[in-house]
């Protein structure tokens, strides 16, 4: 099969990873259900059970956790296969894992976790048993996340949780939530601040939903009032939790890039571009939109092999602080120029928004609702404001 | 060598010269706005929109105008930057003012005349079928004899804006004999023929499938050459008030992305305090300095008489503004943050109607391509 972008058939993957490419997607064409790849295809964001379906489809064969070492019960995948292997569950419509768990409050458990909470958690994750939510953000402390208030006060063996988190991503699904706490008040702000395991069905807390731009309930609003949480579910050290989150982030922005969505959003947006007409002449025949769609896809290239690059470069040892914020940077800003390019060539057959009733793919590409959606990638995750803040940091101290 | 002409008419002043009626205008109308909540259009926006003259303003002399489509501009940019999505730019900027140029109107178009310039009534125009932009010619709706002054129509239309609430339905297709006409439906005719939905932007809208409707002979109110100038009089006065929508949206963006950057503090210092924000905020005025001049060059184009000069006007419009649209809508969500994803903080819905008006309007490539043909 062609790669989305027509690359080389040689020279980017050794045999071995051509091998785990095929072995992937054999597996995935084999047990990837048809209904979920119809919807993801058609512009469907997947529901908790679709992905609970997925998760567990993918633990039967040992890689649920694929981005896990193999002491945590992973497949211990190398970072160049992880991509790989994302790429092709992607691309064949598949939902995203619920990274929260797997891909944040995991690494954080294997580092600074003790041997109970790995034991208790890891494998819960693995197998989507507890579905999880980061509570990081609050209405004051967004960008300048050392700012949060929330507080956490120990009295015997639990600590009592008040404050607010807020845009948390998936919380109304979610079991746990792992959160940034402050358990004292020290000058520097980032000291004082720790990291808690929290049971969403404790009493106390409450999630409000915001709905977003696409009309969605994607995000939330999570409020603790008096929530007890046991001392055992604090991570690592009380007052650490600012050295973990970083850990956390760092390790987040190396996963970001997404370029297996972003191939799959662009073979959606070939098929537009084919069934589009612009006065009367299908779209692909319009020279003015063929530079737009090929300008894509040469920039989509470079982003693609940039990101292989740097996991090359990361696997071999040659780290730098340009790798992380410049990989979030530019793979959030293709997932936006894709989106905006859908809705271009779509046109007016873009406007009517969220039409019920569409199940698979009946013509209605969900893109304009995607288009909103896809503003919040140079939002989230820290944002591209501060990525570029952070990779200044990186070159000029 | 060709003399420079010496334009005759002096009754509105010249493009960017200050006028006081429509200053006035501009003045009145905001205040009758400011206590809007904005969405929708809502049954009680019409009656004061009536009661300013402002359905009157937009027409020739004769039926109590003044600046026609200048006018029209200021209201629709007024309406659209206080939220408001009516059907004022399609019904009363775009329809009525073209009905009013029919040589020898219908009875029907002299009876809706009356009853769009006292704000009684509402048109809607259908312009779009399979392609993904407005049709202006060879369209796929047919319209074909069926007897004794009877005639039947086949064909359908999509999106046609505020079509529930619309009393007529200006419906362009294509004769026997591959010419233009332009037939108008009454209510009772196109409603059960509706499939509503709704656009990005709240919106009301519908499709309408035709599929044998029989139509009287004095539904048909334009046909070949007056059936073209018809269209193009409502496409071009469409554009121009759909470009001054996109300013309105985008000056509502701009003043909400100042006010947001000034009271929002992070790291110590508001947001206004950073640098690259401070250029990036300049930036957005930069394009809508441009946009507004644009808008304004547009709704002076519509009645210039050759339509070189129109085309050619507006088409620099749409791709200036379109351009705009999407930079100062990405930027203003981008510099709120997490809070511009909220479906319920202001410029979302702005955010939402812009993009709608970039589709309306079409892509700035079309626009491109126009200009070079």
């Amino acid at each position: 099969m062609m790669d989305v972008l027509g690359y080389p058939e040689s020279g980017l993957f050794s045999a071995r990873e051509m091998k785990f490419r095929n072995q992937v997607r054999d597996f995935v064409a084999e047990n990837l259900p048809g209904e979920i790849a119809a919807r993801l295809k058609c512009g469907h964001h997947a529901n908790r059970g679709e992905i609970e379906q997925w998760t567990r489809i993918l633990h039967e064969r040992g890689w649920s956790a694929y981005c896990w070492p193999k002491e945590f019960g992973g497949p211990g995948f190398t970072s160049v296969e992880r991509y790989i292997f994302e790429e092709e569950c992607a691309i064949a419509g598949a939902p995203e894992l619920v990274p929260f768990g797997l891909k944040m409050v995991a690494p954080v458990l294997m580092k600074y976790g003790d041997q109970r909470q790995r034991d208790h958690f890891l494998p819960r994750i693995a197998r989507l048993d507890d579905f999880w939510c980061q509570g990081y953000s609050e209405p004051g402390s967004g960008s300048d996340l050392a700012s949060l208030k929330t507080r956490a006060v120990l009295k015997g063996d639990h600590y009592v949780v008040d404050g607010q988190k807020i845009w948390t991503t998936s919380a109304h699904d979610a079991d746990w939530i792992f959160c940034l706490v402050r358990t004292s008040n020290e000058t520097k702000r980032q000291n004082g601040i720790s990291f808690l395991l929290v049971d969403l069905s404790t009493p106390g807390i409450e999630i409000r939903p915001i709905i977003t731009l696409d009309g969605k309930h994607e995000i939330n609003e999570v409020w603790f009032e008096g929530v007890e949480v046991p001392v055992e579910n604090r991570v690592g050290e009380e007052g650490m939790g600012w050295t973990y989150a970083k850990y956390l982030l760092e390790h987040e922005r190396l996963n970001f890039g997404g370029m297996g969505f972003c191939k799959r959003e662009l073979t959606r947006l070939r098929e537009m571009a084919a069934t589009s007409l612009r006065h009367g002449r299908p779209l692909l025949e319009h020279q003015s939109f063929r530079q737009r769609l090929t300008a894509l896809e040469a920039e989509l290239a470079a982003i693609d092999l940039t990101n292989l690059r740097f996991l090359r470069e990361v696997e071999a040892g040659r780290e730098n602080p340009l790798q992380a914020p410049v990989l979030k940077i530019i793979s959030s800003e293709i997932q936006q120029a894709i989106s905006e390019l859908q809705v271009r060539a779509l046109g007016s057959k873009a406007m009517p928004f969220n039409p019920q009733g569409i199940a698979s793919n009946a013509g209605h590409y969900f893109a304009a609702e995607n288009y909103c959606n896809m503003r919040k990638t140079t939002i989230y995750a820290g944002s591209n404001e501060i990525q570029r803040n952070i990779a200044a940091k990186g070159i000029f101290g | 060598m060709n003399s420079i002409p010496v334009p005759t008419k002096t009754a509105l002043p010249l493009l960017f010269e200050p006028d006081d009626t429509l200053e006035m205008l501009a003045d009145m109308l905001s205040r009758a706005l400011a206590g809007q909540s904005g969405g929708h259009w809502r049954e009680e926006l019409w009656p004061m929109l009536a009661e300013l003259g402002l359905f009157a303003a937009v027409m020739p002399e004769r039926y109590g105008g003044y600046g026609g489509a200048r006018t029209a501009a200021l209201v629709c940019r007024l309406l659209a930057g206080s939220g408001v999505v009516s059907p004022y730019a399609v019904s009363s900027a775009a329809i009525a003012p073209s009905l009013a140029e029919l040589d020898q109107p219908a009875g029907r178009v002299t009876a809706l005349l009356e009853a769009l310039v006292e704000g009684r009534q509402v048109a809607t125009i259908a312009l779009h079928e399979v392609d993904a932009l407005p049709v202006l010619r060879d369209f796929q709706t047919v319209l074909s004899g069926a007897g004794e002054g009877q005639w039947r129509l086949d064909g359908a239309k999509r999106m046609i804006a505020f079509a529930q609430e619309a009393d007529w339905l200006v419906l362009p297709a294509r004769n026997e004999a591959g010419h233009l006409v332009i037939i108008m439906l009454d209510r009772a005719s196109f409603s059960p023929l509706l499939q509503p939905c709704t656009l990005i932007d709240s919106m009301p809208a519908a499709d309408a499938s035709f599929s044998g409707l029989v139509i009287d002979e004095d539904a048909i109110v334009a046909v070949g050459e007056q059936a073209e100038s018809l269209l193009r009089g409502i496409v071009d006065r469409l554009t121009a008030a759909q470009c001054a929508e996109a300013v309105g949206a985008m000056a509502y963006m701009i003043n909400a992305t100042a006010e947001y950057l000034g009271v929002r503090r992070q790291f110590g210092q508001p947001l206004s305090a950073h640098q690259a924000l401070r250029h990036r905020y300049v930036d957005m005025t930069i394009q809508q300095a441009k946009a507004e001049t644009m808008a304004a060059l547009a709704a002076t184009a519509v009645d210039q008489e050759s339509p070189e000069q129109r085309d050619r006007a507006l088409a620099r419009a749409r791709y200036v503004i379109v351009r705009a649209a999407w930079f100062v809508s990405q930027e203003s969500i981008q510099m709120h943050g997490a809070i511009g994803m909220a479906n319920e903080t202001p410029v979302s819905g702005y955010f939402k109607r812009l993009l709608a008006l970039s589709l309306w309007l079409g892509d700035e490539d079309d626009a491109l391509e126009g200009l070079i043909a």
